[in-house]
Formats: C-alpha cells, structure tokens, sequence
C-alpha cells in the first residue's frame, strides 16, 4: 500500500471528515481559556474568545507552523503568544502583532489579515455543553448528524437537578495498543462482559454473598462490578437502539447501572428540581454506553464520557473525562470518581482485561487468509421508530453492523 | 537502653527493621505471595496510587488506584483468578526500593512515615515496562510484634503522561 493510500484510508484520516467530541464548554470557563487536543492527525485548540464565544482552531501558527499552545488545559492572559518568533493571536485567532515587523512591509503579512488569522476548522457545534469539531469539508450540521442521539446526551444532561453538567475530579490517560474500532465496538458489546470481566464481578459476587443478609446496603464498589456477569437475558432486555452515522446506545430499559442505591439526597435534590413524575422518567433512562461514533462514549448514569483519539493504525489513546452534575450533592461526583477508579483506570480491575482482548484482536485479525468478522447476531431483527433509530436487543450484532457502514460511506465519500 | 533515649540513636534503631519491612514488602510481590502482602496493610490501610502530581484528594479526583480493604479483597482475588485475561500474559515483577528515609516519627501514636524510590519492572508476553517513582509509607505502627501500613502512596514520576496497563502491584 503507498504512502499516499494509506494516509487516506488511515484510522485518523476518518476523524478528518466526520463531527468529532473536542471538549466541554465548561474547560473553558473565561476569555482566554483553551484546551488543545487532536481531531486525527491535526492539533487544535478550544478557545473561548472575548466575546464569550467558543471557537476551535487548527494549532499551528501561520508563520513556520510550530504548535502554538502546547496540549490540555490552560489560560492565556492577553493573547496567544507563539513559542517561536512570537507572533501574537486574539482569542477570536486574528493576528495581531509581528515582532520586528519592519521587514514585511510592503508585503502580504501584516497584523489582521485575513490569511495570516489562525484557521478555523470547517465547523464546530456545541450540544448542552458538549462542543464537537468538523476538521474538514461539507457535511449535516451537528444538530442532524446526532439525531435521535440528542435524547441520549439530554439524559446525560437532564441527570443533574440545575440542569447543568461540569467537567471535574481530573482525567485518566490509557493508551491501548490497538486500533480505535476495537475499544468502540467493545463499549456496545453486550456478549462480553461475562466471559472477560468475570474475575473481578465474580469476587465481588461472593464477597457480597458473604455478606450477612441483614447487611442492608452494599459498597458501591460491590454494586459497581456484580452486574458485569450479568445473564445474557439480563443484558438481551436491557435493549439498544442503532441511529444514523453508526451512533447507537446500549441499554435503556436497564444497564449494570440501573440498580445502584440512590443517595436520598440527590432524589430530593431531583424531585425539588423536576418534580417526582419527572425524576422518575430521567432516572428510568439507563444506559450503559451511549455512542456519539467515533470518537465519544459517554455513561449518563455515572457521569463520565470516553473520548477517542487514534494514534496510529495500532495505538489508540482513551480519556476518561468526569463530570459533577451541578445542584447534586457531592456524593454523585465522589460515585464517579470510585467507578472510573474501578473500571477505566489503566490499572482497574475492569479495563485491563479489556485491552487484553483488543491486542489479541489486533494480533487475531492480522491474518488474511480469513477476510471477515461475523456479525449476524439478531440480523434484520429490529423495530423502527418515526424518529428513525432502530430498537433491538441489548446483544444484537446491529450496532457493529451500522458502525461499519457508517465508516465504509465516509470513506467512499469525496 | 541508655542510647534509644536519644533521638538520632532511636531513629537508627528504627531503622533496621523499618527498611526490612520494605524490602520484605517488595520481596512478597515478586513472589506473588498476594495474601501475605494484603497483610501487611491495618484494616483500615489504603493503597493508594494517584492519577497527578501532589494530588492530596481520593475523594474528588480520580485515582489509578484506591484500594481499602474491599478493593484489595478484590484486586487479590481477581490476581489468584486464571481466567483474568490481562494476566494470560503471565506478568512477572521485579521491585528495587531505595533512598529510604525515615521522614517522620510520631513517638506518642507510635507510628512512622517511611519516603522511598522505587523501580518496579513488569514482564508481561507482549513486553517490559518500567515504573518509577516514591513511595510513602504512611503511619506504619507495630501491631503485636508485626509492622502494619496504614497508607502505601505511590507517585509515579510519569504519572501526567498517558499511562499503559499497570497490572503490577506497584
């Protein structure tokens, strides 16, 4: 394969063309805050203006290119300031002074213009906080391209009794050592959780079996991991839903979250906010993962989001972003905090095992003398809402299916 | 003893057998003596590996590691289990603990903190890594004749960088 091929087929030249997960508003509270990440291959950078507007730019400087702020978080005072040679940007990535200015006179570089402005990626999008990028090219606006997603993100939202959610309590970094599609198809795999996470649920089983029965409430960590080796009826019930542009959600009826023990406080904090019909409905939606393909996973009944960011063709690095849902008492952020801890640290008792599984799939899928996967599990099984969403069962292959074809027509797109 | 009166001489003989104590630590978990090593904690222990620098808080800010006595129940049990797919890969450590210092004695509660540096390799089929970094000691108290930890910090000289799969107890 050339070079050039492969730059076009590669995992990250996908990110390129599609709506993808940068940040929450609330990273970039104030003019001059930014958070710099990658959409595939590009740096770019979060910044919130003096206008109060949000905007993402790609990070690099117009005179030799260098990164202009350095990855993550951080706060410029007046402006931003290349490392260089020093040429100075607005917070909206006009360019507004030139150290020794003197030799460009005559010329085309000057303060305020237009192509010497820091670039704007082709589209950005905030949903109730959630600020998605398009590198490149046409495309839906965020609104179409979420589709009935949106109601999955408004639980995420709606969860928190001021209706408003934060980033909070720090960030995990794992890098896998894989490519990207194997972490995204496993958050949606409801046929695994019992064959690789068995070790730790099944600790956690007996030891709350030990438990005299008159123990009434469990630790949260015991009620965290039991679900994990759930029945496959148990996660058959729990049911999914496919959307457009390979989103989808797994479970809904139920999920490994679905029974956790309330704080009281946090119900009284929801019913003050929403009344009890109301609350009922929001804490009635539980998902276990919900996808926003490719490159966000979000857990709207512990709070936290999974954000994707391919390396290379074999490395892949997760962020595992925590949020405190705002007028909720402490303990709900503290939940998050001790889940993510358990499940998603790289040294968890829940996502090793995962990785584990992706290398060998990585390692398995290297031969060419088989050219398929399966995924016919519950194949033309579903049923169609008006809104256009398929419903199905929660270990339905239908999630892995409508991610491939999402990724096969955007990669045949022009 | 006229010499443990004095302070400097009660630190030396302190010492000793708090040095051992880690390298006995150490020892334990290369052997993957998993019970053993769950033993050396109080009952109330934490091992406690932070996800930043200079965290101070376990609560509001996530951790790699949090385990009080529940979790290390846990984290051992799923150690002991064959079936754990991140341990098909047969990982082996190798623990080197130095630049030992007896940061602090509380004479009254009986108990001292103990700073180190660690180097812990880690074998797993698809490769070796390296962690590095202090360890605390928290609060180490002689219970009966037996050294107990009431808290094993673990600061990782790369903790703000991405990390890979720590399936080491470090």
């Amino acid at each position: 394969m050339s070079t050039r091929r492969y730059s076009r087929q590669s995992s990250r030249a996908f990110f390129e063309r599609t709506w993808i997960y940068i940040g929450h508003e609330s990273q970039v509270p104030r003019a001059g805050d930014f958070f710099a990440t990658r959409i595939g291959r590009h740096p770019v950078v979060l910044v919130r203006g003096d206008d109060g507007e949000t905007r993402v730019f790609f990070n690099r400087c117009l005179h030799k290119g260098a990164q202009v702020v350095a990855d993550g978080c951080g706060k410029a005072t007046k402006a931003l300031r290349c490392p260089y040679h020093g040429w100075i940007y607005g917070f909206d990535g006009a360019l507004r002074s030139i150290p020794a200015r003197a030799g460009y006179d005559g010329g085309i570089v000057r303060a305020g213009a237009d192509d010497f402005a820091l670039r704007q990626v082709a589209a950005t999008g905030n949903y109730r906080g959630f600020i998605f990028a398009r590198a490149a090219g046409n495309g839906p606006s965020l609104a179409d391209w979420l589709g009935p997603l949106v109601g999955s993100l408004d639980n995420f939202v709606d969860r928190a009794p001021a209706g408003e959610v934060e980033v909070a309590g720090g960030v995990l970094r794992y890098e896998h050592a894989c490519n990207w599609k194997f972490f995204v198809e496993n958050t949606l795999d409801a046929l695994h959780p019992m064959v690789v996470h068995q070790s730790a649920a099944r600790a956690a089983r007996e030891i709350a079996a030990a438990r005299a029965p008159a123990a009434k409430t469990l630790e949260f960590e015991l009620q965290a991991l039991a679900p994990f080796v759930g029945s496959y009826t148990f996660y058959d019930n729990m049911g999914a839903r496919v959307m457009c542009n390979g989103h989808a959600d797994l479970g809904g009826a139920a999920s490994i979250h679905s029974n956790y023990q309330e704080d009281p406080a946090y119900l009284g904090a929801m019913t003050g906010a929403y009344g009890e019909q109301r609350t009922r409905e929001i804490l009635a939606l539980s998902r276990n993962n919900s996808l926003a393909y490719p490159s966000l996973m979000f857990k709207a009944p512990v709070q936290l989001i999974r954000v994707v960011r391919p390396l290379a063709v074999d490395r892949t690095l997760i962020e595992t972003w925590h949020f405190r849902l705002k007028g909720a008492p402490d303990s709900m952020l503290a939940r998050t905090l001790s889940y993510s801890t358990l499940v998603n640290s790289s040294a968890g008792m829940v996502g090793p095992d995962d990785h584990q599984i992706y290398r060998r799939l990585q390692s398995g899928l290297a031969t060419s003398e088989v050219e398929w996967v399966e995924m016919s599990r519950y194949a033309d099984a579903g049923e169609v809402s008006a809104d256009g969403s398929v419903s199905v069962k929660g270990t339905s292959d239908a999630m892995f299916r409508g991610q491939f074809a999402a990724w096969r027509a955007l990669m045949r797109a022009e | 003893m006229m010499a443990t009166n004095h302070p400097q001489s009660a630190a030396a003989a302190t010492y000793f057998p708090l040095s051992q104590f880690l390298y006995r630590e150490a020892a334990l978990l290369d052997a993957r003596d998993w019970d053993a090593w769950g033993k050396l904690f109080a009952p109330d222990g934490i091992y406690w590996v932070p996800a930043t620098r200079g965290q101070t808080d376990s609560v509001n800010h996530v951790s790699l590691v949090n385990d009080n006595a529940l979790l290390r129940e846990i984290r051992l049990g799923r150690l002991k289990n064959e079936d754990t797919s991140s341990l098909q890969g047969m990982p082996n450590s190798s623990h080197l603990v130095s630049n030992i210092i007896l940061v602090a004695i509380d004479a009254t509660a009986g108990h001292y903190t103990l700073q180190s540096r660690f180097v812990v390799a880690q074998y797993a089929s698809w490769g070796t890594r390296t962690f590095q970094g202090s360890y605390f000691h928290e609060r180490v108290r002689d219970a009966d004749g037996e050294l107990k930890i009431a808290l094993k910090r673990v600061d990782l000289v790369d903790v703000d960088g991405p990390q890979g799969d720590l399936l080491s107890i470090l």
